[in-house]
């Protein structure tokens, strides 16, 4: 007989050999016992749990020359026919390659007659998702009401792709991930009984790589042995860092220097390490895999702090798996930013770990991943920014109102509402230049009636609160305008919400008209410089002269 | 002929043959690495070793079933590709692999089937492979060779002993060119070029791909920001041809990532246009790192929005416009 890979010749055989999946061996037993057999079941769960294991199992506990019985015997004909694959009455389908109704049709045609040699016709189709929608429906009627002594078993790993009229005539079972502390029970059973030796961490880090999946491990196990097996003299026992060497995984030091470089926006060393880690042939498709399981690790350090994550350790075994040492480490480089930013780091992290998963150079998408996670800006948390937005904000008072005002219309979203700017004027009355706080008064006006502050913007000011705010105009018809009774009343009513004080309003006709001509034009010339500078830009033109509106 | 004989990934190699040596070989593998670093050869070379009747602890590459290994002709072995003028792998290929593989071998010695670019099986053909992956028939050895495990389903990944392959070092490449006749120079100026594939560096001349760099890289150094017209009428040419569609954009990623990497460091020894020292040095200059990220991004969509049949014009203007766009 040829080589059997472990995972094939270390195949649980009964229902108490597979591995943490009790909730459902139990129930099958129990059926058993009970002579409770359903006529169809659906087996679910991920890759390598033990789905199409126990759909063998269960189809030898029914037909078991000894059973139906909770445990098959394993070694009457039966039993034996049945684990080689060549018992007539138990139909082992490939659903992924039989998928057309065609082939439903035979089956059902078969169904029709009795079992050759055993109690049950059993089939197992595995991979069942695969099968057509019309050969879905064709098996319908029968999946439903089988002839008495026929067994269905489906198997599939995607059980959101079939039918729901499938489902409602099955019975479901779901296979659970299996847990790291099971798989490490099982991976030291087999090694011990094919003769390798491994270090408990050793095995601990393989289950890690499995992912829940039994099977998973037991391949990685089985390149572990090849590679061991492969030197001469019998290798010492396998340690963590003959695993890493042997399955190209990373040193955990080197994620540790990357998460570094990261977070000191180093994109050289980033580099760096990524071009060792290359030249080590560690795979890189790993390596970014790890990256992203240590930038989470990082946060949740972040989140729980050291003693805590150590005592979550303590009690679920769950929150962060790893040596007390690598927490301590993570906990003090994640002191070093915020929650926030490691979200960041986390985000771009995972979403790039695809696109280096699929890139045919790996290497390349790694490299400008971490690069640009060095270029993140750091983000502060958001009650943090607040806090420093009022900071700034109560030392900026001191220089002028308008970037309070500023302020003010561009974070309308904070909880607290800023001050208004009227009280910032009153609490600092000395800072008072008047002619800024004439501007700020015009443009205050023109964002409601920007015809009034046209009017003003001829004019010049005198004074402004607390003395008698007075306005000088030099040109006639701006001053009957601003003099007419209805836009008095209009023009108090914005100083006293500019001022948040009643202001008496003093308006005066000056009679240089050249000085204010001059001025005019300046004030505006100001405000619109950059919006000047970007149309001379735009159109390639230059200043042939300067001319007001209305005027 | 021989093991020794293939260049690079020495412990691939050893663990691979103590495997077959002591008869311990996985009925399944994956070679996961970057095109043209010798994965098929080994893949190749591992048939030969098993059906050689010369050498019993290596191949020999010359007796009849070494060559009729090499040139396809062995009833025991079997290469499957996409059929000529298609893109895929398909269910059919994988059914008959499937139907092949449950008969008994020719010779009496263990079947080989390798499926070369084994991303390129659809979904259902990979789900078909399913269940011959985790069973095979006896005496049958299934190799999967894949450029990135990312495009393979988990069951499959699960089913397989991945073995993964880096590129090969500069200075072997180097040396095997120069072994063919290549000036030292031009040798390691290739190297570089096809960062360590074999493959590329021999097919290389073929595809003219040194000479199109340099109208290539004058025409991204066109696209200034705010140069519309530029771009417009560079994606007319660059869309041409779907083939060279497609080599334009795997060099222009390269591209990109050597004006970052420059950037970045300062340093020449990583860069893989080693000739255009001071294009690169001129150009990173100019363009800052979150208009690289984003126009590497968009290289590698285009790329993928080209396989999948999109306008190509189109997608070159995307990418191109996005260069010339003001940030």
């Amino acid at each position: 007989m040829s080589y059997l890979v472990l995972a094939r010749k270390w195949r649980p055989q009964s229902f108490e050999d597979v591995t943490g999946q009790s909730h459902i061996t139990r129930t099958l037993q129990n059926a058993i016992r009970g002579n409770r057999i359903a006529h169809a079941y659906l087996f679910t769960g991920v890759r390598g749990v033990g789905k199409t294991t126990a759909a063998r199992i269960l189809a030898k506990a029914l037909n078991c020359s000894k059973g139906p019985a909770p445990t098959p015997c394993n070694e009457c004909v039966q039993c034996e026919q049945i684990t080689q694959g060549s018992c007539i009455d138990v139909i082992e389908i490939d659903g992924a390659s039989n998928r057309g109704i065609d082939e439903i049709r035979q089956i059902i045609e078969n169904v029709r007659y009795r079992p050759a040699q055993c109690r049950f016709k059993i089939y197992i189709v595995d991979e069942v998702h695969q099968v057509t929608r019309d050969a879905f429906n064709a098996l319908l009627k029968t999946l439903e009401e089988p002839p008495p002594s026929v067994k269905f078993i489906l198997a599939t790993t995607e059980p959101h792709r079939l039918p729901e009229t499938i489902l409602s005539r099955c019975q479901r079972f779901d296979f659970r991930r299996i847990s790291l502390r099971e798989i490490v029970q099982r991976l030291s059973e087999i090694s011990g009984r094919e003769g390798l030796r491994i270090s408990q961490g050793a095995l601990v880090s393989l289950a890690r790589e499995a992912d829940g999946s039994m099977r998973d491990a037991q391949s990685l196990l089985e390149q572990v042995l090849s590679c061991a097996g492969a030197e001469n003299n019998p290798p010492a026992e396998v340690d963590e860092p003959l695993l890493q060497e042997i399955l190209g995984l990373a040193e955990r030091r080197m994620l540790f220097d990357i998460s570094e470089a990261v977070i000191g926006g180093d994109g050289k060393r980033c580099l760096e390490l990524v071009a060792r880690a290359a030249e080590q042939g560690r795979d890189l498709t790993r390596l970014s895999k790890d990256l992203v399981e240590h930038f989470r690790n990082l946060m949740v350090a972040r989140l729980c702090g050291e003693g805590a994550a150590k005592n979550l350790l303590d009690n679920e075994g769950k929150l962060l798996d790893l040596p007390d040492q690598e927490i301590t480490d993570l906990s003090s480089q994640a002191a070093e930013v915020s929650v926030d930013t490691l979200l960041d780091y986390f985000d771009f992290m995972a979403a790039g770990d695809d696109e280096v998963a699929r890139a045919a150079n790996p290497r390349f998408v790694l490299e400008t991943l971490l690069v640009r996670l060095t270029t993140l800006p750091k983000t502060l948390p958001v009650g943090q920014l607040i806090e420093r937005l009022m900071q700034l904000e109560s030392r900026l008072g001191s220089d002028g109102p308008t970037t309070a005002a500023g302020l003010k219309t561009s974070s309308p979203r904070t909880a607290n509402p800023v001050r208004p700017v009227a009280e910032q004027v009153a609490a600092f009355p000395a800072f008072a230049d008047k002619d800024q706080v004439w501007r700020n008064f015009i443009s205050f006006v023109g964002k409601e009636k920007k015809l009034l502050a046209s009017h003003l913007e001829s004019g010049s000011v005198i004074a402004v609160p607390p003395e008698t705010f007075t306005i000088g105009i030099a040109e006639r018809h701006h001053l009957s305008y601003l003099l007419d009774a209805e836009n008095m009343t209009l023009l108090k009513s914005f100083a006293r919400r500019f001022f948040s004080s009643d202001v008496a309003i003093n308006l005066t006709e000056l009679p240089e008209v050249n000085v204010t001509r001059q001025q005019a034009p300046r004030a505006s010339g100001e405000v619109g410089s950059e919006m000047v500078k970007e149309a001379l830009r735009i159109f390639g033109g230059s200043i042939k002269g300067v001319r007001k509106e209305n005027a | 002929m021989g093991f020794s004989e293939i260049i690079g990934h020495k412990k691939q190699i050893d663990m691979l043959r103590q495997a077959w040596l002591n008869g311990r070989l996985h009925h399944a593998y994956l070679f996961v690495g970057p095109d043209g670093i010798g994965k098929k050869t080994l893949a190749l070379a591992l048939a030969q070793a098993t059906h050689c009747t010369e050498l019993d602890d290596d191949f020999c590459g010359g007796c009849g079933a070494c060559r009729g290994i090499q040139s396809g002709n062995h009833a025991d072995v079997r290469v499957v590709e996409p059929l000529s003028g298609k893109k895929e792998i398909t269910i059919q290929q994988v059914r008959e692999l499937e139907k092949e593989l449950t008969l008994r071998s020719f010779s009496g010695r263990k079947k080989i089937a390798i499926i070369d670019r084994a991303t390129l099986m659809n979904r259902p053909a990979q789900n078909a492979l399913l269940k011959t992956l985790e069973e095979p028939p006896q005496n049958c050895i299934l190799i999967l060779i894949a450029t990135n495990a990312g495009g393979l389903l988990p069951t499959v990944r699960s089913r397989v002993f991945g073995l993964s392959f880096g590129a090969l070092p500069r200075r072997i490449v180097t040396q095997f060119l120069t072994s063919k006749g290549k000036s030292q120079q031009e040798a390691e100026f290739l190297a570089a070029l096809t960062m360590g594939s074999l493959g590329a560096a021999s097919k290389i001349e073929k595809e003219k791909l040194i000479e199109k760099r340099q109208g290539w890289s004058d025409m991204l150094s066109s696209l200034t920001p705010g140069n519309y017209r530029a771009a417009l009428v560079s994606a007319e040419a660059v869309a041409a041809n779907r083939d060279e569609t497609l080599m334009f954009l795997e060099w222009a990623g390269i591209w990109y990532r050597d004006l970052l990497t420059f950037r970045i460091t300062r340093a020449w020894d990583e860069i893989v246009n080693q000739d255009m020292l001071p294009q690169i040095e001129q150009q990173s200059a100019h363009t800052q790192e979150n208009l690289l990220f984003s126009l590497l991004v968009k290289t590698t969509e285009a790329s993928r929005r080209i396989q999948r049949n999109v306008n190509r014009r189109m997608v070159i203007e995307d990418l191109f416009l996005e260069a010339v766009e003001i940030h």
